[in-house]
């Protein structure tokens, strides 16, 4: 019972300083958990890429219209897998000791309660107040503030890419600016409401005052 | 090494021993275990911060992809899926380096642990140079500029010009974060040329490695809320 003490017979603790604590993080990942680790992260990145055009593809072959929360939530689930897989095998938190992980719950907590808060706040302003619910803050839609401050701004209570339209305007024309426009029309819309890919430009946004 | 299996103390020749053998822990440290242990705590809590630093885009992405989903929609169509994922795979790739690197270390092969090294700053490279010279420069080339620079003239919502400003303000940060852990990862390179780490010491390759990932990480949830969400 009352042997010496033996420094630990181990090539690679030469100085004994893990002696008796091994579970201090000091994990060696084989080879092996490395590759498997990157081969399914490189296969969840191709079905991330592949779930985004089967979306399509279903919505224009069946033709039904496939909301954008499905979009939403199949890329987000993927990158969370994704994101914990690199979180517990190539950063280890998986072997590290409780309190890494810890730490880094604790901040994806404050990022829940941050995108949390901010979201609710901002979907639900007009169960409160109806007028709140289109507030729109000037400047906060990029529309222009030219001010005696900053003169070199583009004209005030104007979109900076209505000004960049009306300078293209009237640089080529307004006949060869729609005839342009009419080229870019050639596939089929999209709009927010459909996961679709783009076909062309969204009509009833700018498209109705092209022709004045 | 000999003398550990007749079990003296190892004496490494101090003139000839590698510099990662001859590392003594800071006289503050109870053993080497501690400042390890302390130093890769360390960087935790500073990857928060770095986690809370992108948490803002993430929620201004939410935010106002609420309040002008045509921009949004517009907007990402604008960007090419082929060179998202490019260059997805070339982090990924790059994360599995560095990670090998760790092993490297751990078992000390130097030559690997240098090769895996180089080869993930060639990743980021790789990385940098796809986002500028097929993504950034014939963007705004086109006026798909950010902010004041924006004179794009086909644009499809007058509010497109926020989607351009929050797309090169979220890859324009993570390339910052890329650019660093570079210089980072080039700094453990140098080290790793006069053997300074090793198996009994290799925070340095550690901890930088997990900055490295870190920069993925963030990148793997970018690559779908910028390219693929639709």
């Amino acid at each position: 019972m009352n042997e010496p003490r033996q420094p630990a017979l181990n090539d690679l603790d030469p100085h004994g300083f893990h002696e008796g604590d091994h579970d201090h993080g000091h994990v060696i990942l084989p080879f092996r958990t490395l590759v498997v680790v990157l081969a399914a992260l490189l296969f969840f990145t191709v079905l991330t890429v592949s779930a985004g055009s089967a979306e399509v593809w279903i919505s224009e072959k069946f033709d039904v219209v496939i909301p954008t929360w499905v979009n939403v939530m199949v890329a987000m689930s993927i990158a969370s897998i994704k994101g914990m897989l690199v979180l517990m095998y190539f950063m280890q938190l998986k072997y590290d000791k409780p309190i890494n992980t810890m730490i880094f719950l604790f901040c994806l907590f404050a990022f829940a309660l941050f995108m949390g808060l901010t979201t609710i706040d901002l979907g639900n302003r007009d169960r409160i107040y109806a007028w709140k619910a289109p507030a729109i803050i000037e400047g906060g839609n990029s529309v222009g503030l030219a001010t005696e401050a900053a003169p070199h701004n583009f004209p005030s209570g104007q979109s900076i890419a209505t000004w960049a339209r009306e300078r293209e305007i009237a640089t080529i024309g307004p006949e060869k600016f729609a005839e342009k426009v009419e080229a870019m029309k050639t596939r089929e819309t999209s709009s927010s409401e459909i996961s679709r890919p783009a076909r062309g430009r969204t009509p009833g946004l700018f498209d109705a005052d092209t022709t004045d | 090494m000999a003398s550990i299996h007749t079990g003296e103390p190892a004496k490494p020749d101090l003139a000839q021993a590698p510099r990662w053998q001859t590392y003594r822990h800071g006289h503050h440290w109870r053993n080497a275990d501690d400042e390890f242990d302390a130093a890769k705590m360390g960087m935790w809590l500073f990857l928060t911060t770095e986690v809370l630093l992108f948490a803002g885009l993430f929620v201004a992405y939410a935010v106002f992809r609420m309040k002008y989903p045509e921009a949004f929609v517009a907007g990402s169509h604008h960007l090419s899926v082929k060179w998202g994922f490019i260059n997805t795979v070339i982090l990924l790739l790059s994360s599995f380096t560095v990670a090998y690197s760790i092993r490297c270390a751990q078992l000390n092969k130097q030559g690997l642990l240098k090769l895996n090294l180089l080869i993930t700053i060639a990743c980021g490279f790789a990385f940098l140079f796809i986002k500028g010279t097929f993504e950034y420069y014939p963007k705004i080339m086109e006026g798909k500029g950010p902010g004041w620079f924006f004179s794009y003239a086909y644009a499809e919502s007058p509010w497109e010009p926020i989607w351009w400003g929050l797309y090169y303000c979220a890859t324009g940060v993570h390339a910052l974060h890329v650019i660093i852990g570079m210089g980072l990862l080039f700094w453990v390179y140098l080290g790793a040329r006069k053997k300074k780490y090793g198996p009994t010491h290799y925070t340095g390759v550690e901890i930088t490695g997990l900055y490295w990932h870190l920069v993925d990480l963030i990148w793997i949830f970018l690559f779908p809320l910028l390219y693929l969400i639709h």
